[in-house]
């Protein structure tokens, strides 16, 4: 499948990590045609503020279109006098399957065509440059997924004609003299330094409130997943961030959010409905996920291995040391020359007894698929081609005959905490193993040529041997560290007193084995 | 040219200040060079694909003429071969071919090749490695610079094919020390005097160890090693067969740099 690139258009240097230029300024001639997205369900009297400080942009008027989505409002919305001249409403005809945010802004967005898309919620006010800040971002490239800056208040008593002029005469802030931000968010954003080292949090930080993206990657990713009622916004940021888009909290573009979020109001009841569905697609809810023994959509890792040298007790060794962790899911892609098992054989004496074992106990499993290949070595770029698209954090290749014990978790945990795309090990036995970071290799897989070259340029590719790793995670120069991140690691796994009891064994044996040494 | 006339080379010399001693250090060894000695090239090769590769390599080579010994260890010249040969032909450089029968050892192969030729000079080279444009230029004139009865270089790079990796190991000490007396150097990269060779018994006749065999050989003879810079040429371990064990995961340790893939630069004649 020919594989569509939001990279190479406008940079020369495609994007390394997260990295973005700081203090870019706003475009004095901007180019880029933007669609404001508003889905609505009643709500017209905020809709009114909201059409008002889209009326109150500085960026050029001739640029933006403004569509509002009528999504079945019981008395129709209808498009206020203060607005901006390029304003349509379009009434969402619903039906079974046919009604809701999701399913009403990904049906009319892919009929919009601009550059960039703006999603707003309709009960966001703007000051006048916030459009213009999230637009300087996508005159400088392709792949920002930009949010704005909002803060909730609680009450408002001022017209669209009054909020027209103030924001018009640079008194946005003047609206209001008491405003609340979400703490969790801000914070969040503040320890990740504006999401440029997010780790894995990066994709929590993505509210819908205000967001933009160019258009073709909108379309790349098919918009919001329609199956969602709510949350959608909390889901498409976690594909934004596996494909490897720089989502950029602009902290320059103001907004007010008129009342406190649903969310906020009624979180026993939305957790209930939000947290099974979309724990289904962002294997980071790995509390939710601990809930439940059943496998979930999207799993955490997916292990490519070559099993052509492989026992079955190596094989199941290599998964219980990766999912140590509850909540944690793999799918494994076994690679070997399954071909051979159809040739007459007789039990005793088996030359392919290893390989039937494997199969004949693995089979039925809906997470272990068996991928054919020859009898010949395989390249590092062969191997990547096994991982598919979706949206899984980590994918992991292990020779199956790897002489040591393999800790796809301590990888994978060494992997994110080093920042590279890729991070390998090798053995004095010949054997390899590597961890790669899905946001490099989707990145990677877009600039074409060699993903493994694409994935070292744009992320870095780090090898080392198996001793240098294991003396990080088990050498005494790491031991303060480590056990930081083991008390980190064992505090998660604790939610029933029979956890809690695990782990204060857990702790007891680990000191009495340490006294005994 | 001695240690204390060079800027000080560490672990944390950049591959840039490398390139640019190097390049300051050949600039200062051709200008007292007038004539160039006669130099053979020796190379044993049992693999199509890598003898092509070589004599492409060759070919690029800056060092105006020499001659060209190829032992066919069992295999014989293809096409492509006969084509790349016509071309170094017509840069005046002679071509002699040898076949060998696979049950001759690679020593012998090497010394045989050696004693029909007759360069001042003997350089071996071997088919799977990677040999930038200046490579033989570079030895002769260390080796005329140092008065030395052999030269070749240090281990600083390094091309691991499972992992798709090149690795830069540079520093002052072991196989990575460069521009210094040593009983060591890459055994791809050795060029050694005729005469010192001839009495060195050239390669031996073993299966393996057949560098070692005419280093310690020159040595025990009182000859003198120069080691020269590794950049320029890229030593390769290749995959190999499942039950034959190399670790090549000890040339990640203490390494400067990893590049994924062939390290690309026109010192090693690969960049593009």
């Amino acid at each position: 499948m020919e594989r569509q690139s939001i990279w190479d258009k406008q940079m020369s240097q495609p994007t390394y990590r997260f990295e973005r230029p700081a203090g870019l300024e706003i475009v004095r001639k901007p180019k880029l045609t933007a669609a404001v997205i508003v889905a609505c369900r009643g709500g017209q009297e905020k809709l009114d503020l909201l059409m008002a400080s889209l009326a109150a942009q500085s960026y050029p008027k001739e640029l933006i279109s403004v569509y509002v989505i009528d999504d079945g409002s019981e008395s129709a919305i209808e498009l206020p006098r203060i607005k901006p001249s390029k304003s349509k409403i379009i009434r969402y005809k619903n039906a079974p399957s046919k009604w809701g945010k999701t399913a009403a802004t990904n049906d009319v967005v892919a009929k919009i065509k601009a550059d960039v898309y703006w999603f707003v919620d309709a009960d966001m006010i703007f000051d006048k440059d916030h459009l213009a800040h999230h637009m300087k971002w996508h005159h400088d490239g392709d792949d920002y997924a930009v949010l704005g800056w909002k803060k909730f208040v609680q009450e408002w008593n001022y017209t669209p004609q009054t909020a027209f002029e103030m924001i018009v005469a640079h008194k946005f802030n003047q609206l209001h003299s008491e405003s609340w931000g979400k703490t969790l968010w801000e914070e969040r954003v503040q320890r990740t330094q504006d999401l440029l080292h997010p780790a894995l949090d990066g994709y929590r930080a993505f509210v819908g409130a205000t967001f933009s993206m160019k258009s073709q990657l909108w379309k790349k990713l098919g918009g919001y997943r329609r199956d969602l009622i709510t949350g959608e916004d909390t889901e498409l940021g976690w594909r934004l961030f596996m494909e490897g888009v720089r989502i950029v909290p602009d902290r320059e573009a103001y907004s007010w959010h008129l009342g406190y979020s649903t969310v906020e109001l009624n979180k026993e009841e939305i957790d209930r409905h939000n947290l099974p569905a979309l724990a289904q697609y962002i294997p980071e809810m790995k509390k939710v996920r601990a809930q439940s023994i059943d496998s979930w959509k999207i799993p955490t890792y997916e292990v490519v291995i070559d099993v052509r040298s492989c026992s079955l007790s190596k094989l199941l060794e290599i998964r219980s040391n990766l999912l140590s962790l509850p909540g944690t899911q793999a799918n494994f892609i076994l690679l070997a020359n399954w071909r051979c098992l159809k040739e007459r054989y007789s039990p005793v004496g088996d030359p392919n007894a290893d390989l039937r074992e494997i199969y004949s106990w693995l089979k039925g499993q809906r997470n272990f698929s068996f991928k054919e290949i020859s009898n010949g070595n395989l390249s590092i770029e062969e191997i990547i081609t096994f991982f598919s698209d979706e949206p899984i954090p980590f994918h992991i290749y292990v020779d199956g005959n790897f002489d040591q014990i393999f800790d796809g978790k301590a990888l994978t945990d060494y992997l994110l905490s080093s920042e590279n795309g890729c991070v390998g090990l090798a053995t004095k036995q010949d054997r390899r193993a590597f961890a790669l970071f899905h946001p490099a290799l989707a990145r990677a897989r877009t600039l074409g040529g060699s993903t493994y070259k694409e994935v070292a340029n744009t992320w870095g590719v780090l090898w080392l041997t198996f001793e240098d790793f294991n003396a990080m995670s088990t050498g005494s120069k790491y031991r303060i560290k480590r056990t930081v991140n083991f008390f980190k690691r064992e505090g998660k796994k604790i939610n029933s007193a029979s956890q809690l009891l695990i782990f204060i064994k857990k702790i007891v044996k680990i000191l009495f084995r340490k006294i005994l040494k | 040219m001695h240690l204390e006339e060079k800027c000080a080379l560490s672990r944390s010399t950049t591959f840039t200040e490398e390139i640019s001693e190097l390049s300051r250090i050949r600039t200062l060894r051709r200008k007292k060079i007038k004539k160039y000695p006669s130099v053979s090239v020796v190379i044993a090769t049992l693999r199509p694909a890598d003898l092509s590769s070589i004599l492409a390599q060759l070919k690029k080579q800056t060092l105006e003429s020499f001659e060209l010994a190829i032992g066919l260890h069992g295999i014989d010249l293809n096409k492509n071969h006969r084509e790349l040969i016509g071309a170094l032909q017509k840069r005046k450089i002679k071509v002699l071919v040898r076949k060998y029968d696979t049950d001759q050892t690679l020593g012998t192969i090497l010394s045989d090749l050696a004693e029909m030729t007759s360069g001042e000079y003997v350089s071996k080279m071997d088919d799977d490695d990677y040999y930038g444009p200046e490579h033989l230029r570079d030895l002769i004139d260390a080796a005329i610079d140092n008065n030395a009865d052999a030269v070749g270089r240090a281990m600083n790079y390094v091309y691991l094919e499972p992992l798709d990796l090149t690795v830069r190991r540079f520093g002052v000490q072991g196989t990575q020390a460069v521009e210094l007396w040593s009983d060591w150097v890459c055994g791809g990269t050795i060029l050694i005097s005729r005469s010192a060779g001839k009495s060195a018994g050239w390669f031996g006749n073993g299966t393996t160890a057949v560098d070692r065999a005419i280093l310690s050989s020159l040595t025990n003879n009182g000859g003198k090693i120069w080691r020269t810079f590794g950049a320029g040429y890229i030593y390769r371990r290749s995959f190999t067969f499942h039950t034959y064990v190399t670790n090549y995961s000890k040339y990640l340790k203490n390494a400067n740099q990893q590049i994924v893939g062939l390290w690309s630069d026109k010192v090693f004649g690969t960049s593009k």
